[in-house]
């Protein structure tokens, strides 16, 4: 694996500065870069074998990133036993996972926990990392070295810590030797894991993770509230222009009702603007100097300008809470993650029976395609170094217990708990939480293990599952093409800083501060300021992994 | 306590070269309860604070964590160059430079006024029930108190609605980047005057009441009153909380400004903390993170060491007296 | 009740009346905010919905937020480990504020300038979150109850303040004291402490609440959920559903369990955070008495 550090760019780094006092000559102080290719790392990674478990109802259509379809949860006479062996020799382990939810009740008191535990023959005793602050104490943590058995972490936390690479190298076990090859009949769970997936979980040339969480993830979802957006007459937009006609056809301030919430990354995506760089004619042009870009700056400035966005979105997006603003039918379209949808569903559904939101439909700017940018950095779980070999076998042993998908009958207990207990079912026979369930369970053993996950949470709603993957499976198919792909760009810290002084003028454009035409002067300060450099240290990137 | 420090007469000394003080182990014996009494604390702040404080050279490095101090290559002032360089530097700290400005003259009195006002009502259950209720605020997160501020001034708050439903253009107060610095100090006024107001109340109790009496029975009308017994009372605190204040000038708080930074832009909302943050946390320059909170230190301790020279020219004692 | 001294005029009718309107005016612009809050927590999810955010009218109400944050173990235990964390580190904090206030409020005193500044160079220069926590983990106190409370315990300002009070009692008093033999600890003791209840029991409030709210020790130092303090578990109420981290959510909703936020949980949470505030807080009150028979402060 060949490796570009930003030492080699000292000379290139001709930085203009605009200030009182002339900068020293050198790159900005940050982040040294790094860059690994993923493609390369085939031999160090197990052989992917994929497994079926139940035929699905509404099959994926692109392989790695579409997700099959379940209309219905399997009785439980149907479900598979997936791993018949007790995968656990009976091991006390601590496992460090983040969340994002109320603590549930500790070891002990837990019968969640007991039962899964009970089932994989073994004692995983867990901690939470606190989601909200995990970028403040994840440099503590590695600084320190205070790591228990398994430490799971979430790709873009990690990333974000200077010199993590070397943290790994130092904390974690190599699990090269465990994994690499065809490694499917003693992990069949985890082989069945896609191939890039395990690339990510290379570092410094070693295999030192089990990817977690490697289901494919749209960056973000255009939503809008479809119950309302009919009631006012409106179809579905067929071109930027329409849409925005369509904001104005349903904004109505005096009744507390905006059609946008702050959409513009949505709408770089629709222009098609490139999620980082676009190879053209052998040389890399950033998003920002894109004509796309450009032209959903001017799309957004028209929305603001015309009073298409929620006030209290523009007066702190923080503050305003879009997504209660969204439920109440305030804001009738806004971007936010895919989970967003069967959450909102399954908690306003109970209230108000007519609520539907979905997706707007597949289109670009122009008429004809977007361009979704989907998500493939997954979270990691690592063993701590110096784990004993036997120890390290039972824990990948686990690892691929908790690697059951949809349809078995692992899965279902270590994703549900214990029927009776932590959920019911109701008379479609998806599950329903218990009252205990939510205060026992959180995603703990989730995160231990990887599964592509299909869509199927058929509690939700009547339509939900059958509508989300057919949008699901139509958006994977117009995915943005990062030339960067499966490559690990540690990018140079002078690089990063760039962006955000840039991206203010942005948003002083759409906010109707600055003039439209200042964009070009914005790019051409970012150049200076560091995106020529950037330019150069991304090519040499590409060079050196022959794909320039 | 001038009294107490009484210098002995000049002859009896010899050895402390003309300082007036007794010799070292005179003043020792005199005064080793008082150093006994302050070491615990020191203890702790140089355990706590100094020895990770030191952790601060790495201003003067280019440092990685995996690396250490140690191991970390130094390159002398390359970081507070790079930072004096940085234009968005400077944005950051002419806004926050102004605010405190602004907010000295604009929030500083108003918990003052605020304690003497309450200390004015005589009836004590009342004062009680005001005075709980007005340090509440204190208690909001900034993301509720500025969720408050749009129900009412927001672009679809209570004003705006109002305006509209009038037929008039709504005005979006807390979008207007002019307004910024005045929507900030109320919001902070809001939130923290009225537990601002303690310290005062505490230093009002402290009034001799015989005092009051003494001037009302010499006919002093109760403006005069305020004026000669009440304010003086207070100076000493309120010329130490000014002190304090401009010591901590470069800090004007963080979330506040995180909130609403979008909302009237960089150039009107950008402080040294926001500006911190963005530039060195998350881009992982942990030394120019490290020069730019030296950087702040040295403002203040500079500017505390002057407001303290002023007060002395006034005949204040400030917070530390001339030796 | 009126409380008038006698030698106080009676207040004119214009200066009541403003005195009147003013403090009205205050009081509302706090009770009204304080009034949606606690509205909020107590309205249903649905009416927080048809409300999209905070809910000014009364509608649905139900006590389902508390029920929801109290209902478990989890957050019982909390209360428990903030209430002594809050109650050593309060006790500990003010001996220490006390004692060192008090030995450095005589200028001239030995060491006293260099001291006095090793103080105030704390409020100016501030260590790094790495720093900290390795010193804290070398004198292994990761996971120790005591890392939330050592080295946040002693702070520059509050110090400083007391000591400000302590510099103003008269000068004669504490002299007659020390001409009849009184030691340091016994004038302190005897003299000074009675005579500063009120900035006692203000600067004993300030810490107790710094620690009742702190939660970033925590997030540094306790590895331990079950050592957690209260402040650090509500929080994984309030940012459920976080906007930052669509990929994380997808974990718990496709556990079935991520209850979406609730605006009314998050309002409930910052009514608990008051509560403590209300209870000590007559207590502390009680101690701005007047009458207490101390000399003007001196200019």
């Amino acid at each position: 694996m060949r490796t570009t550090t930003r030492r080699g760019f000292l000379g290139l780094a001709g930085l203009t500065v605009l200030a009182a006092c002339s900068a020293p000559p050198g790159p900005k102080p940050g982040a040294k870069a790094t860059a690994a290719a993923m493609d390369k790392l085939a031999a160090l990674v197990p052989k992917y074998v994929p497994r079926t478990v139940l035929t699905p109802d509404l099959p994926g259509s692109v392989p790695g990133f579409g997700r099959d379809g379940y209309l219905s949860y399997p009785p439980s006479e149907k479900l598979v036993d997936l791993v018949t062996a007790v995968p656990g020799k009976g091991g006390s382990y601590k496992a460090m996972v983040p969340t994002w939810s109320p603590l549930p009740s500790p070891l002990g008191q837990n019968s969640y926990y007991d039962a899964v535990n009970k089932d994989l023959g073994a004692t995983i005793e867990f901690n939470y990392l606190d989601g909200l602050t995990i970028n403040d104490k994840l440099p503590t943590l590695l600084a320190g070295g205070d790591v228990v058995d398994v430490t799971t972490l979430p790709g873009w936390a990690l990333t974000a810590v200077p010199d993590y690479a070397r943290a790994v190298d130092g904390l974690f076990e190599d699990l090269t030797p465990y994994l690499a090859g065809d490694v499917a009949a003693k992990y069949p769970g985890l082989s069945a894991i896609p191939t890039l997936a395990w690339q990510y979980s290379v570092f410094g040339g070693k295999l030192k993770a089990v990817p977690a969480w490697p289901t494919p993830q749209f960056g973000w979802v255009l939503f809008h509230r479809k119950d309302l957006w009919d009631k006012l007459g409106q179809g579905a937009p067929k071109n930027a222009d329409d849409l925005l006609a369509m904001g104005k056809a349903v904004t109505d301030a005096s009744k507390d009702r905006w059609a946008f919430s702050d959409i513009f990354p949505m709408m770089e995506e629709i222009f098609r603007a490139p999620r980082k760089w676009r190879k053209e004619s052998g040389a890399l042009v950033h998003r920002y100097e894109t004509p796309e870009y450009a032209a959903a700056v001017e799309w957004m400035r028209k929305a603001v300008d015309a009073g298409l966005v929620h006030p209290n979105v523009l007066s702190a997006k923080s503050a305003a809470d879009d997504k209660e603003l969204f439920k109440s039918g305030q804001i009738l379209v806004k971007n936010d993650g895919f989970s967003f949808w069967a959450e909102t569903l399954i908690q306003v559904g109970k209230e108000n029976p007519d609520f539907w939101m979905e997706p707007l439909p597949v289109f670009g700017a122009d008429g004809g395609k977007p361009e979704y940018r989907m998500n493939q950095d997954p979270s990691y779980t690592f063993i701590k170094k110096g784990t004993p070999k036997e120890k390290v076998e039972e824990l990948l042993a686990i690892f691929d217990y908790l690697s059951a998908p949809f349809g078995s009958r692992e899965q279902l207990l270590f994703n549900n708990g214990v029927e009776g207990v932590h959920f019911t079912r109701d008379d479609k026979g998806a599950p329903q939480v218990t009252e205990l369930g939510p205060k026992e369970i959180v995603g703990s053993y989730v995160w231990l293990g990887g599964r592509v996950d299909p869509i199927f949470e058929s509690q939700a709603h009547p339509d939900y599952v059958r509508t989300a993957t057919t949008w699901w499976n139509t958006a994977a198919t117009v995915r943005h093409q990062d030339p960067f792909d499966g490559i690990r760009v540690e990018e140079p810290g002078d690089f990063t800083a760039a962006a955000k002084p840039f991206e203010d003028k942005v948003v002083d454009i759409i906010r109707g501060r600055r003039e439209v035409s200042t964009l070009q002067q914005a790019i051409t300060e970012w150049k200076a300021g560091g995106g020529d450099a950037g330019r150069e240290f991304y090519m040499k990137v590409l060079t050196e992994n022959g794909r320039a | 306590m001038a009294v107490l420090r009484k210098s002995p007469p000049a002859d009896a000394l010899t050895s402390s070269a003309g300082t007036g003080r007794p010799p070292l182990p005179a003043r020792l014996r005199r005064d080793w309860q008082l150093l006994a009494m302050t070491i615990p604390a020191v203890g702790l702040l140089v355990v706590f604070h100094y020895v990770p404080t030191l952790g601060n050279v790495i201003a003067f490095q280019d440092y990685s964590p995996y690396d250490g101090i140690t191991g970390s290559p130094w390159v002398g002032l390359y970081n507070f160059q790079w930072l004096l360089s940085d234009p968005e530097f400077w944005t950051a700290l002419r806004n926050t430079v102004t605010i405190t400005a602004f907010q000295l003259v604009f929030y500083f009195p108003i918990p003052i006024m605020l304690a003497i006002l309450l200390d004015s009502v005589l009836s004590r259950r009342l004062r009680l029930f005001i005075q709980g209720i007005v340090y509440m605020p204190h208690f909001f997160s900034w993301v509720l108190v500025v969720a408050l501020f749009q129900q009412i001034l927001g672009g679809a708050g209570l004003l705006a609605q109002t305006l509209r439903q009038a037929g008039h253009e709504p005005w979006n107060v807390m979008t207007d980047p002019d307004a910024f610095i005045v929507l900030v100090t109320a919001q902070s006024v809001w939130k923290d005057a009225g537990w601002g107001t303690i310290i005062f109340l505490a230093a009002l109790a402290a009034i001799n009441t015989n005092l009051y009496e003494a001037a009302a029975v010499d006919g002093a009308s109760r403006w005069r009153r305020l004026w000669h017994i009440t304010l003086p009372g207070l100076r000493p605190v309120i010329l130490l909380l000014l002190i304090l204040r401009l010591g901590d000038a470069l800090n004007v708080g963080f979330e506040q400004f995180f909130l609403q930074r979008d909302a009237v832009g960089a150039e009107a909302a950008e402080v040294l903390d926001t500006f911190v943050y963005w530039r060195t946390l998350m881009t992982g320059a942990w030394s120019y993170g490290a020069a730019a909170g030296l950087f702040k230190g040295l403002v203040g301790l500079i500017l505390i060491v002057v407001a303290n020279k002023v007060a002395h020219r006034f005949g204040e004692q400030g917070i530390y007296k001339r030796s | 009740m009126s409380t008038r001294p006698v030698w106080q005029e009676r207040p004119t009718v214009f200066g009541l009346t403003l005195k009147t309107v003013v403090l009205t005016l205050i009081v509302l612009a706090m009770v009204y905010p304080l009034y949606v809050v606690v509205l909020t927590s107590l309205s249903t999810a649905a009416t927080v919905t048809e409300a999209g955010g905070l809910v000014t009218l009364p509608g649905e109400l139900s006590l389902d937020a508390y029920r929801e944050l109290f209902g478990g173990g989890v957050v019982t235990r909390a209360v428990l480990v903030s209430t002594g964390v809050t109650v050593v580190g309060t006790a500990l904090s003010l001996g220490l504020t006390i004692f060192a206030a008090y030995g450095l409020s005589r200028p001239g005193s030995v060491l006293h300038r260099p001291l006095l500044f090793l103080f105030l160079l704390t409020f100016l220069f501030t260590p790094g979150m790495i720093p900290s926590y390795l010193i804290v983990r070398e004198l292994g106190l990761i996971d120790s109850y005591w890392s939330l409370i050592l080295p946040t315990a002693v702070s520059a300002f509050n110090l400083v303040v007391m000591r400000a009070f302590f510099m103003s009692i008269p000068g004669e008093v504490l002299d007659s004291a020390r001409i009849d033999g009184a030691s340091d600890f016994r004038i302190l003791w005897r003299i000074v402490l009675p005579m500063s209840k009120g900035v006692t029991a203000v600067i004993g409030l300030f810490y107790a609440v710094g620690y009742w709210n702190a939660f970033f020790n925590a997030v540094l130092y306790i590895n331990d959920n079950s050592k957690w303090p209260l402040q650090l578990i509500l929080r994984q109420y309030v940012q459920q559903g976080m906007n930052l981290v669509p990929n994380q959510r997808a974990v718990d909703t496709a556990a079935g369990y991520a209850l979406p936020p609730n605006l009314a949980i998050k309002m409930a949470i910052i009514v608990v955070a008051l509560v403590p505030v209300l209870l000590i807080y007559p207590f502390v009150q009680r101690h701005f008495t007047k009458g207490v028979i101390i000399g003007a402060v001196k200019g």
